[in-house]
């Protein structure tokens, strides 16, 4: 039984799983921005692709405003042919170098786990 | 209804609930992320992805809940919100309360400012805070006189005096309580 108030293991899990997708969701978005700048829309219909990252696609807008306050991604207006003007996103120096320093450590972390996991099998 | 008048329905429905779920950021903010997922559902429409007013439903159920965002919204910004608490917070609050006796009027209009340009409340508190302190007070107080003293005699002015004192204070004790829920533990 479970005392009120005590998380389950399936609870604990899933929160660990939230809080890792929302940890790496905002280097996500950065590395999206790595090759070039994109507008909201794409933007976000190609992190929903991505299995399992989003849950709600509209999740990613305060994301986004977050990142522009940390001057990690800069917005810019593009005329567009389809339409009125649109909001392009782009990484900032400060965002590809936090991109960067997330990828290493990244790796490091993924490794080390994977190692682990796979040595249990 | 033709299509055109009911997506647009669907979309302003929509975004008017997530700026009311948003209510409790920071004004900018909240206009930012309303008007960006306005953008969002725009470049769907002028991307064909949306067509019919089905289309409309299922990228607003896409884009998910006002909840969800409004508590997405509220942990990728409350650690910062939360940084803001200092100074300008217990300035405030001294102002509106021993500072609008101690240096009449002035003392009041400076802690108004610093309330209204604190990140730490939300526009409810800093309504509340504007309204319930003396100035504010003063105010209200007078009306409230004005008309009970046209009926019941006696009374109103040590009412009045009594508010003037008591209000303030519970409303500092407000505005403490609503800065410790979001303030970081220390």
């Amino acid at each position: 039984m479970v005392a009120p108030g005590e998380t389950t293991p399936n609870e604990g899990r899933n929160a660990l799983l939230s809080q890792m997708r929302r940890g790496a969701l905002e280097y996500c978005v950065l590395a999206l921005l790595r090759d070039g700048e994109r507008y909201g829309f794409e933007l976000v219909r190609r992190l929903g692709d991505s299995d399992g990252l989003l849950t709600s696609e509209g999740t990613v807008y305060p994301l986004l405003s977050r990142l522009r306050r940390d001057g990690v991604v800069e917005t810019t207006w593009r005329e567009s042919t389809s339409g009125p003007p649109r909001r392009y996103y782009r990484l900032t120096r400060a965002g590809s170098l936090a991109l960067e320093v997330f990828s290493e450590e990244w790796r490091r972390f993924r490794d080390a786990v994977d190692g682990l996991l796979e040595e249990e099998r | 209804m033709d299509t055109a008048t009911g997506i647009d329905a669907v979309v302003n429905d929509y975004l008017r609930r997530v700026g009311a779920a948003l209510s409790d950021l920071p004004r900018a903010r909240s206009q930012e992320i309303v008007q960006e997922l306005g953008e969002h559902i725009r470049e769907a429409r002028e991307d064909g992805v949306v067509v019919t007013e089905a289309d409309a439903r299922n990228l607003v159920d896409q884009l998910g809940a006002p909840g969800a965002i409004a508590d997405e919204a509220q942990s990728r910004f409350g650690r910062r919100r939360r940084a803001t608490v200092g100074g300008r917070e217990i300035g405030a609050l001294l102002l509106l309360t021993i500072g609008s006796f101690a240096i009449p009027v002035i003392g009041w209009a400076a802690g108004i400012v610093l309330l209204w340009t604190s990140e730490a409340w939300n526009r409810r508190d800093k309504i509340i805070g504007t309204l319930l302190t003396p100035g504010g007070a003063v105010l209200i107080i007078v009306v409230v006189a004005v008309a009970s003293s046209a009926g019941a005699s006696g009374g109103p002015g040590h009412l009045a005096l009594l508010l003037l004192l008591v209000m303030p204070i519970a409303t500092a004790v407000y505005l403490l309580v609503q800065l410790n829920r979001r303030a970081p533990p220390m």
